[in-house]
């Protein structure tokens, strides 16, 4: 896993070197853009959604099912991407960072009569982190005036996950119930600009804050974190949505 | 202009001034003979969590197991005109306060003749300063009819001595319980009113001379508390694997000294507990019920060895821990609280332990191979696709060389 994400680090290095010249093959960057707004670089998102892992997706049965039920999980994450490329009549592209939080729990049944609850607590908290490459399509707004910015994003995922019995770190035997997933991600989706429905609030948020524009979306994502059709891993990852407020700076 | 000299005089202004508040802060006087006792020259024998309380907390454990303080006190000069006493209570320096007709104070150490101006190792048992208390006050006074709800007070023995010894020991509290402490509660140890708030008591370090006049005085104030908290109400347990989770009721008395929860189980956690308890049990048939204990009788203390887990204040469950599957165990639940006092237990509750499936365990089952931790990596793995990805970035980079 540390390899992988040295690759991609290195695969993304010889951009990152174009970007502190200041110069690319799209042309110069970094400096003010149009419409008096102040440098834009990167962008963050704060991110909710529901999440019912993939788990049962790489056994036989329904471990996870069986133990939590099939009510609605949810996660909570944050992302921050770096706009490190911007492509002329198109968008940006560049690396994004994303973390989350979801946690699953119910009560352990007795060995000696699956169908009945024990008042023991059994639960399984993950945290998918995953680099990816996204792109926005920031054309709509910049060019047409249209208030939506589509975008894609794909990369590798991990999630680091452990289990819990009675509140205690769960065993099966003698392996322990805590590892790392990882496979790939990837995500469709689109934000509305905010900007349009109060355009003096947002020039104020530039000016005072450096906030170029801010954003409600809306993300359909991907990640089967099962170490590429693994059984050898837990599948931490979910096919879901999400939703969410982001901002550029 | 910069002057070494000048430099030096006001380095030396400075600790002059600081050392002389310093003494302002520690010291009382009262007369002609300065009396201190610095910060490091209190200790405790046994104190209940020291370390992590003040030395300057009493608890109910404190005055069980027979505490005692050990003073060293500074003397200035003019100290072999008096003797040394220790008193506690309200205004002591006052005669007639230390008067056994008028006494709001009682001696809690023989007193000392100082043959320096350092008196070491002045001995001051827990419960000596605890045994003139009433009402929840400092005031040592004839004594007083005790109840089951307060406790009431003895006679203490507050009589002036000016340098005679007196049995300070020989003063102490009347029969009377609380439903905070054990019936078996010494009577020193005894609250002697329901109040849950931490009391302040007032130590007097006096100079007296032959006609029991003040020439030296230095006040040193101790906190304690006697009643632990009610214990929860409403106490039940489940089933788990090698541990029962427990659940309550918070004691309705808004009792804001609580800080935590304290679980017992009868029989006692491990093997050990299990051993001395004599309890028949067999690992392959699930009993139905809980027997009765002789131990855990609410509004008792057991003894520690049947602490079977904890839980932090503001919990309405908790887990007791380190039990045996297959075996009945009554598990009751006390209240502890700010000074580290553990109140009686609760009624208790019937829980059996036995084998349960957590979702891990039925994740291995159903053939799952993950888990182990979060540095393990299976030799299994497919490492392929990772090894494209990082043969990609590697082409990325080697392709830039080429081109720069």
């Amino acid at each position: 896993m540390k390899r992988f994400v040295l690759g991609l680090i290195l695969g993304l290095s010889p951009v990152a070197s174009a970007q502190a010249q200041g110069v690319d093959e799209f042309g110069a960057y970094g400096r003010i853009a149009n419409h008096g707004e102040s440098a834009q670089i990167g962008l963050v998102e704060a991110r909710f959604g529901p999440y019912n892992p993939n788990v049962d997706k790489s056994v036989d049965g329904s471990p996870y099912q069986d133990t939590f039920g099939d009510s609605t999980r949810y996660m909570l994450g944050l992302e921050g991407d770096w706009q490190l490329l911007r492509i002329p009549h198109l968008g940006t592209l560049g690396p994004g960072l994303g973390w989350g939080y979801t946690r699953s729990s119910g009560y352990a049944r007795l060995t000696s009569d699956l169908d009945k609850l024990s008042s023991e607590k059994t639960a399984l908290t993950i945290m998918p982190v995953y680099l990816v490459a996204v792109l926005r399509a920031d054309v709509l707004p910049r060019e047409f005036g249209i208030p939506i910015v589509p975008y894609a994003k794909l990369g590798l995922g991990t999630a680091f996950w452990w289990s819990s019995d009675g509140g205690e770190t769960a065993y099966a035997g003698s392996v322990k119930g805590t590892g790392i997933s990882y496979g790939p991600q990837f995500a469709l989706g689109g934000m509305f600009l905010l900007d349009v429905l109060d355009q003096s609030t947002a020039r104020d948020a530039d000016v005072s804050l450096g906030i170029n524009n801010s954003y409600l979306f809306a993300e359909w994502y991907g990640s089967e974190l099962d170490a590429f059709g693994s059984n050898k891993r837990l599948n931490a990852g979910a096919n879901t949505w999400v939703v969410g407020l982001a901002i550029e700076f | 202009m910069f002057n070494l000299r000048s430099l030096f005089a006001f380095w030396a202004l400075m600790v002059v001034f600081l050392g002389s508040a310093e003494r302002a802060q520690a010291q009382t006087t009262g007369g002609g003979v300065t009396v201190t006792v610095p910060n490091t020259g209190v200790r405790r024998d046994h104190q209940d969590y020291a370390g992590k309380v003040l030395v300057t907390q009493i608890n109910y454990k404190d005055c069980f197991s027979e505490d005692f303080f050990t003073f060293t006190v500074n003397l200035g000069t003019g100290y072999a005109n008096y003797g040394l006493e220790v008193w506690a209570g309200t205004g002591c320096e006052t005669q007639t306060n230390r008067n056994p007709a008028t006494a709001t104070c009682w001696r809690v150490a023989d007193p000392v003749a100082p043959t320096s101006i350092i008196v070491n190792n002045l001995k001051v048992p827990v419960r000596a300063l605890l045994s003139g208390r009433t009402g929840g006050s400092n005031v040592g006074t004839g004594g007083s009819g005790g109840t089951d709800a307060t406790g009431g007070t003895g006679g203490v023995d507050a009589s002036v001595g000016g340098g005679g010894g007196t049995d300070v020991s020989s003063g102490g509290t009347g029969g009377g319980g609380s439903a905070s402490v054990p019936p078996d509660a010494p009577s020193e140890c005894t609250p002697t009113s329901a109040a849950v708030l931490p009391a302040t008591l007032s130590l007097y370090f006096l100079m007296l001379d032959s006609n029991s006049m003040v020439g030296g005085q230095f006040v040193y104030k101790v906190t304690y508390k006697l009643n632990a908290p009610a214990p929860p109400s409403g106490v039940t347990s489940g089933s788990g694997e090698n541990i029962a989770p427990v659940y309550w009721t918070t004691p309705s008395t808004g009792d804001n000294t609580i800080d935590g929860y304290q679980f017992y189980c009868d029989p006692g956690p491990g093997e050990a507990g299990l051993a001395e308890s004599n309890v028949e049990w067999d690992p392959n048939i699930l009993p139905v019920d809980c027997p009765e204990s002789s131990i855990l009788t609410p509004g008792t203390r057991p003894a520690d060895k049947y602490k079977c887990g904890s839980a932090n204040k503001g919990s309405t469950s908790g887990t007791a821990t380190n039990l045996v599957n297959m075996v009945p165990y009554r598990v009751a639940v006390a209240a502890t609280d700010t000074y580290r006092n553990v109140g009686v237990i609760s009624d208790a509750a019937c829980a059996i332990p036995q084998p349960v499936t957590g979702f891990f365990e039925a994740y291995r089952g159903a053939g799952g191979e993950g888990g182990g931790g979060f540095c393990s990596f299976s030799r299994h793995a497919r490492p392929v696709l990772l090894l494209t990805v990082l043969g990609l970035g590697l082409c990325l980079v080697l392709r830039r060389r080429r081109a720069t």
